[in-house]
């Protein structure tokens, strides 16, 4: 039986394109009508969120949202796999509860 | 969003720290392009229609007079085999030749390349032909990199340093491209490829 890779020179399938800059990495795609996030990072090391408004934000022209994390999905209650990560509680401390659990 | 604005200005500080005054994070610069492109263009703007000499062609482009040269010939040009990494002078994976000098594209205004001859990882191989460069060649061959997002810079640094030094020595090219950087920390397979490069780019 013999190898077709094994111990065979050959190039990789994209490498051409890649050294001609033709290749497409993620950033590199536009598509009509496709939207651009930016993310809010906390500018405090340790704070608690009481609200958040928004409304300014969507005023702004070609704004089509804002995402916060009432929009995430409910914390899961089972765990199903070893080395899930648990959320307490979609206020609480997410810094702590990405910790894995042991 | 006042914390967001208050981001902005201390990532604006920081990059004046590094580049000329006036250059602003173009980040923000990129966000409001999807701006411009519904007819409000940023308050203060001034565009105007310049040539810029890209890959030998003379290619006519609106500039902003906060624009990077690296989001003018992604962004505006399509010349997206130049990356950006960084965006603040740290990676090279945007380097591309201003007449013959590498540069870190992401801190050049496109202003400031005008009239001038720049080239990027796209008008390195022959048109006509399509015969790669000799850089480029010695990638090929040697297959020096992993995910390969930080090979432009690599290679255009290494095209520019060459023309300084032909025959360098494995710790000349080092010191040559000491300006890139690699995620994948595949430095010695890179430094093995463009060593094949400035081989065959000798004859």
């Amino acid at each position: 039986m013999t190898n077709k890779l094994i111990g065979q020179n050959y190039t990789t399938p994209d490498l051409v394109a890649k050294v001609t800059g033709q290749a497409k990495y993620a950033e590199d795609y536009r598509v009509d009508g496709m939207l651009f996030c930016k993310l809010l990072l906390s500018p405090y090391p340790h704070a608690r969120v009481k609200r958040i408004d928004a409304s300014r934000a969507l005023a702004i022209p070609g704004v089509k949202g804002i995402l916060t994390a009432d929009e995430l999905p409910a914390p899961a209650d089972v765990v199903t796999d070893l080395g899930q990560r648990l959320a307490a509680n979609t206020k609480g401390e997410k810094a702590l509860t990405d910790e894995p659990v042991y | 969003m006042t914390e967001d604005i208050d981001a902005r200005f201390s990532r604006r500080k920081f990059i004046q720290g590094i580049v000329a005054a006036g250059t602003v994070a173009s980040s923000s610069a990129y966000l409001f392009r999807s701006a411009t492109v519904h007819g409000q263009p940023q308050a203060g703007a001034v565009e105007r229609l310049v040539t810029l000499r890209v890959n030998g062609q003379d290619r006519r482009v609106d500039l902003m007079p906060q624009d990077t040269l690296a989001m003018v010939l992604r962004y505006k040009l399509g010349l997206t085999g130049t990356k950006l990494g960084c965006d603040r002078a740290e990676c090279g994976a945007c380097t591309v030749l201003i007449d013959d000098v590498p540069h870190y594209s992401c801190s050049v205004l496109a202003h400031r390349a005008r009239g001038k001859n720049i080239v990027t990882i796209e008008g390195l191989a022959d048109p006509a032909s399509g015969k790669l460069h000799a850089v480029q060649q010695g990638v090929v061959d040697e297959q020096g990199f992993q995910c390969a997002f930080c090979m432009s810079g690599f290679v255009m640094a290494t095209v520019g340093y060459l023309k300084t030094n032909p025959n360098p020595t494995r710790q000349e090219l080092a010191h040559g491209i000491s300006g890139n950087l690699c995620r994948c920390q595949d430095y010695d397979k890179i430094l093995t490829a463009m060593m094949r490069g400035a081989e065959l780019s000798r004859g």
